[in-house]
């Protein structure tokens, strides 16, 4: 039941920021100003950029004195500007996906650059309470001094209404009913009563809300329709074909090895792409030429695990190989990302080692690596 | 004095063009409109003042003694084609068709489609990947503007055009005599003395048309000697589906329904209107819309729209707010508003005074003749084919069935097996006629339009169930001339096919025509050699296609082994005697085989008495000795008693046999088999069960036990006596 308090101290410079992991305001800084002092279209109220720029922000682009931004979502751009657009109108913004499809990036993304901040996160579990929806209260002040101003703590919803940011909700199916419904008066009237002190709080203008859900998950309490009413609502997708997936996982690999440290191993471009292929099969339970039908695993294939595994390849070769990412440092985790339950899953990969990688060409130290990765 | 020419080139299709277009002709008042359609059709555009006709509507043109060659030319409400049309109808203002002859194009047979996609390099050239939202962005959308100069717009589409076109080659081929036929026409027009001359035409051709015309020798040469059909024209109802589908002149349009909205509310806001039309339509499916989803959705398709710089919402924003704030991402409501709203539910009708196709009328003969009218409300027939009239019915039926225009639709007789029965659910609808009009391709009388489509399926048809439904629909239709080559073909597959299931499943309906054949009085001869060839396979086949097979598999198998002897009995074919049954026994002595198949081929031996009694008591107890695990016993049983206990009831052999594996099972085997069992028996008659029931509780000696009678075991009852007087507290 973590609330997100106190925003990051800022670094003083990219190349020796002590956090394992900036926030994206943070860490795009130049792109973020770059794309402010070149935009001329007209932006809502406290909005740092106009809508198309955040567009260009997340889809990547150009400036027109040449700088180039980074894609951070490779996929559909007409879905990018329903989400921006959803929070240009007063309704807020609902992500939906599997695990894995990149709904808490784009909303880290989104806040930052419509609002700057990033920082103001609420995280729905199954024990989240109202006070992170509402306010709670500095228990030693109220009991000495009464319900006063001075008393309450606020939340980050509280916070974004009173700044007029972007607040994120993540997961917001795992909160109890009772809590996700604090939200609906937030959203339809833009106020939080205090009905303690006799007050209520106005959001400011530039406020919006962007929830994150996942409805693959057992224990999701669904939203109620009249909370529904309240968000526009906008699916993330997988990616659609392999060659976005290679794309999202070559530069996410390689950010995170900036990340975390790791030397500047590019993976080789086969084995990404071997390994979006495997993920991909299994995922959709057909081989990639549609011939032989496959069982499907019980774990998430998402692109977000294609990249932990890669990853872990790389810090496998790095740390304990020869600089050179090879099929062994792949295989153990790739693995260990498909067999999730021990029965059902192990059955799926030993059909599908023993159906489809032996008689793939070109793959048989893979199917080698693996073999003795799943008997090891 | 020299005559004013203008040109206004349109998007076929495309409402913006439309409303461009009557604008400018407003303003021009020309005194004769020449437009890009076939010569042959200018007599039936009077037909289009008629308040009858209602778009969508096509112009069919086909060659007059072979309707599978035609051509069809369609128009909806938004069409700019149709407003002038109308336009120049109320105006009393004289059309003509200047486009090439249809009866030189449909003598060459080259399709009409124009290579080039003009509006798609200009598209691109703007930086839009979608020529549709380019054009409408450009034109569409501006023109919704009362301030806009509706004239400087076609300027400014030919300064478009006469530019992409300088890069490209002279046109051939048809496109060249196309526009040499434009040329002439025009030509024509103005030596004709008419003052102010407006030509509609597609975009692409308006540098072809454009001043200064060239050498009128040089068009004159090209038109020279074409090749010529006899052609005929009328006017048929359309729809918007297929306007969606392509087919036909030109290019065909992904959203007709987007577009006649968007024609219709003309100037207003077409954006709040749809959304309304799309909350009605998830209303009647019972998915919630409030109105303030409709507002979300206007509010959002309207951000979008100023977002991605257009001046107003288009399908792409409002189909993309849809998608967000009322479907909340499910893909169900999605794909009912593009089927119903989109593309669109529209059928339009013509005069009653329109000549009609050759199938349609042939179709009102023979409804006469077969005393069937054609009714909206649905109602139910029975036909009985031994009667003329039933015979002549069933077969036109049949037929339009197989021209894939469902008027009646067949039902289960019920009960019934025998086939000179038939039960129809008839009712018409405006979309057939529609079917009816695309069928009179393959011909102009029921009869050879159905034979040919028939023939022409079984050429496609890969499953060999398939093409054994096709030979059926030959036969039951009448269509000597279909039945051979489908045949045909039907062997020719039978023979590459490997899979005996489906064999088996073909042999069945085949057997069913062979036999009741004679009734319809339809000649099957070269059905039997068919048959021969089907049931060689089959039996060759039997045995390694049923030998490992899992329990859904079995079932079926089983139940397959059972049609075929019934398909064998219906024809009495030789091989039952011989071939057939030595297959089932391969099948039944087969080690590893699974019970319910081996269990099915004893009983159906046992049914056609090649084997004894003794040989299938004998095969029963092997298979349901001590070494065998308890449930495949039991799927033997239910293979062997096959959903009746009758062979139990009759051999007591049997019974004691089953009785007696029973007893012998263990607790825990019991409970292996008691659930298979429990259905096996379940599916028998309510008296069957009695009657097995009795004769298990009976002596064992197969002996049903006595009924109540006057017969009193004096033992028995003394003791029944001697509770009843405890009971009632008298003294012994």
């Amino acid at each position: 039941m973590t609330v997100s308090a106190h925003p990051v101290a800022m670094p003083e410079q990219s190349d020796s920021i002590v956090v394992l992991r900036p926030h994206a305001e943070q860490q795009y800084a130049v792109e973020l100003a770059a794309l402010a002092a070149d935009d001329q279209r007209q932006r809502p109220a406290r909005w740092r950029l106009s809508p198309a720029a955040v567009v260009t922000y997340l889809l990547g682009g150009e400036t027109s004195d040449g700088m180039q931004i980074t894609p951070k979502y490779v996929g559909s751009r007409r879905l990018m500007e329903v989400a921006v657009a959803t929070l240009v109108t007063d309704r807020a913004l609902l992500l939906l996906g599997i695990p894995g499809t990149a709904k808490t990036w784009v909303s880290e993304h989104l806040a930052a650059a419509i609002s700057g901040d990033s920082t103001l996160l609420v995280q729905g579990t199954a024990g989240t309470g109202e006070e992170a929806i509402r306010y709670g209260w500095n228990y030693a002040r109220l009991l000495s001094e009464g319900p006063s101003e001075a008393a309450l703590v606020p939340s980050p919803v509280m916070r974004g209404m009173r700044s007029g940011s972007i607040v994120r909700i993540e997961e917001l199916t795992r909160m109890p009913s009772d809590v996700q419904d604090a939200l609906i008066t937030v959203l339809s009237e833009k106020t939080l009563p205090v009905p303690e002190l006799g007050s209520e709080v106005q959001a400011e203008r530039g406020f919006n809300v962007i929830a994150t859900a996942n409805d693959r998950d057992r224990g999701v309490n669904e939203l109620s329709s009249a909370l529904r009413r309240r968000f526009n609502t906008v699916i993330l997708p997988l990616p659609a074909s392999a060659e976005e997936e290679v794309a999202i996982v070559r530069r996410r690999v390689r950010e995170l090895g900036d990340a975390l440290q790791l030397p500047p191993i590019p993976p080789a471009a086969e084995e990404i792409r071997r390994v979006v292929t495997i993920f991909r099969e299994l995922r959709n339970g057909v081989t990639e030429d549609g011939r032989l039908s496959l069982k499907i695993s019980s774990a998430t294939l998402s692109t977000a695990e294609v990249i932990s595994v890669l990853t872990q390849g790389v810090a496998l070769a790095a740390h304990f190989g020869n600089g050179q990412m090879t099929v062994e440092d792949v295989a153990a985790g790739v693995v260990g990302a498909v067999i999730k339950d021990p029965i059902h899953d192990s059955v799926v990969w030993r059909e599908y080692l023993e159906g489809v990688v032996r008689d793939r060409p070109g793959w048989a130290d893979f199917y080698t690596a693996a073999r003795s990765a799943a008997d090891s | 004095m020299a005559a004013s020419i203008h040109l206004f080139g349109i998007r076929h299709h495309g409402p913006g063009s439309a409303g461009s277009l009557r604008r400018a002709l407003d303003e021009v008042q020309p005194d004769v409109v020449l437009l890009e359609a076939p010569k042959e059709a200018e007599p039936l555009l009077r037909l289009a003042a008629d308040p009858q006709m209602v778009p969508p509507v096509a112009l069919l043109a086909y060659v007059a003694d072979q309707p599978e060659r035609a051509a069809f030319y369609p128009f909806a409400n938004f069409s700019p084609e149709w407003v002038a049309i109308r336009w120049a109808t109320s105006q009393a203002v004289a059309v003509r068709c200047i486009d090439l002859p249809a009866a030189n194009s449909l003598a060459t047979g080259t399709s009409r489609i124009p290579s080039i996609d003009a509006i798609g390099q200009l598209a691109d050239v703007a930086g839009y990947d979608d020529p549709e939202r380019w054009w409408e962005d450009v034109v569409e959308h501006r023109s919704g503007d009362p301030d806009s100069q509706s004239i400087s717009t076609f300027e400014a589409v030919a300064e478009a055009m006469t530019a992409v076109r300088a890069g490209e080659p002279n046109p051939i081929g048809v496109e060249a005599l196309r526009e040499a036929s434009m040329r002439q026409s025009l030509r024509r027009a103005q030596v004709d003395g008419f003052e102010r001359i407006a030509v509609v035409c597609g975009a692409w051709h308006v540098p072809a048309l454009a001043a200064p015309l060239g050498h009128a020798a040089a068009d004159a040469a090209l038109l020279r000697g074409l090749a010529k059909v006899k052609v005929a024209t009328t006017w048929v109802p359309w729809t918007h589906r297929r306007l969606a589908n392509a087919s036909g002149y030109g290019a065909g349009v992904t959203s007709p329904g987007w577009y006649a909205h968007v024609f219709a509310m003309e100037g207003h806001e077409s954006t709040t209107t749809w959304f309304a039309r799309i909350a009605a339509l998830l209303r009647e499916h019972d998915i919630a819309v409030s109105p303030d989803h409709l507002i979300g959705a206007t509010r959002l398709a309207q951000t979008l729209a100023v977002m991605r710089g257009r001046p107003s919402a288009g399908l792409f924003e409002v189909v993309d707010a849809a998608k967000a704030a009322l479907a909340a991402g499910r893909l169900g409501p999605l794909a009912l508003i593009q089927e119903r709203l989109v593309i669109g539910d529209e059928i339009g009708s013509v005069p009653a005074s329109t000549p009609m196709v050759p199938l349609a009328r042939d179709l009102v003969l023979q409804q006469k003749r077969a005393r069937l009218k054609p009714d909206a409300v649905e109602r139910a027939i029975e036909i009985d084919v031994r009667a003329s009239t039933g015979r002549v019915r069933s077969q036109l039926l049949h037929r339009l069935w197989a021209l894939d225009v469902p008027w009646g639709r067949p039902q289960q007789s019920r009960g019934s097996t025998g086939t000179f029965r038939e039960t129809w659910t008839l009712r018409w609808e405006p979309e057939m006629s529609v079917g009816l009009i695309a069928a009179s391709a393959y011909g102009a009388t029921v009869e050879a339009a159905a034979t040919a489509r028939i023939i022409e399926r079984s050429t496609t048809a890969t499953a060999l169930a398939d093409l054994t439904a096709l030979v059926e629909l030959a036969l039951l239709g009448d269509l000597p001339r279909a039945v051979a080559p489908t045949i045909e073909r039907l062997a020719g597959r039978a023979a590459l096919d490997a899979d005996i299931s489906q064999l088996m499943d073909a042999l069945a309906p085949l057997a069913r025509v062979a036999r009741y054949g004679d009734v319809r009085g339809t000649d099957a001869s070269s059905l039997a050699t068919t048959l021969d060839g089907l049931i060689v396979r089959i039996c060759a086949g039997l045995g390694p296609a049923f030998a490992s097979l899992d329990d859904d598999a079995a079932a079926s198998a089983a139940d397959r082994l059972g049609a075929t002897q019934a398909a064998l009995a219906l024809v009495d074919h030789a091989a039952r005697h011989d071939l057939w049954p030595r297959a089932l026994e391969g099948v039944a002595n087969r080690h590893g085989g699974h019970g319910v198949v081996r269990g099915r081929a004893i009983r159906l031996l046992v049914d056609s008495e090649r084997w004894s009694a003794e040989q299938a008591g004998a095969a029963l107890s092997r298979a349901l000795s001590g070494g065998t695990p308890a449930p495949a016993g039991a799927a033997f049983v239910e293979g062997f008693l096959a959903g009746s206990g009758t062979v139990l009831l009759h051999d007591s052999r049997l019974l004691e046999l089953i009785d007696s594996w029973l007893g012998s099972l263990d607790a825990a085997s019991f409970v292996d088999v008691v659930a298979l069992l429990r259905r096996t028996f379940g599916s028998f008659e309510l008296a069957e069960r009695r009657q097995l029931g009795l004769l298990v509780a009976g002596h064992g000696d197969g002996r049903p036990p006595a009924p109540f009678g006057w017969d009193i075991d004096p033992e028995r009852a003394r003791r029944g006596l001697a509770t009843v007087g405890l009971l009632l507290g008298a003294s012994s």
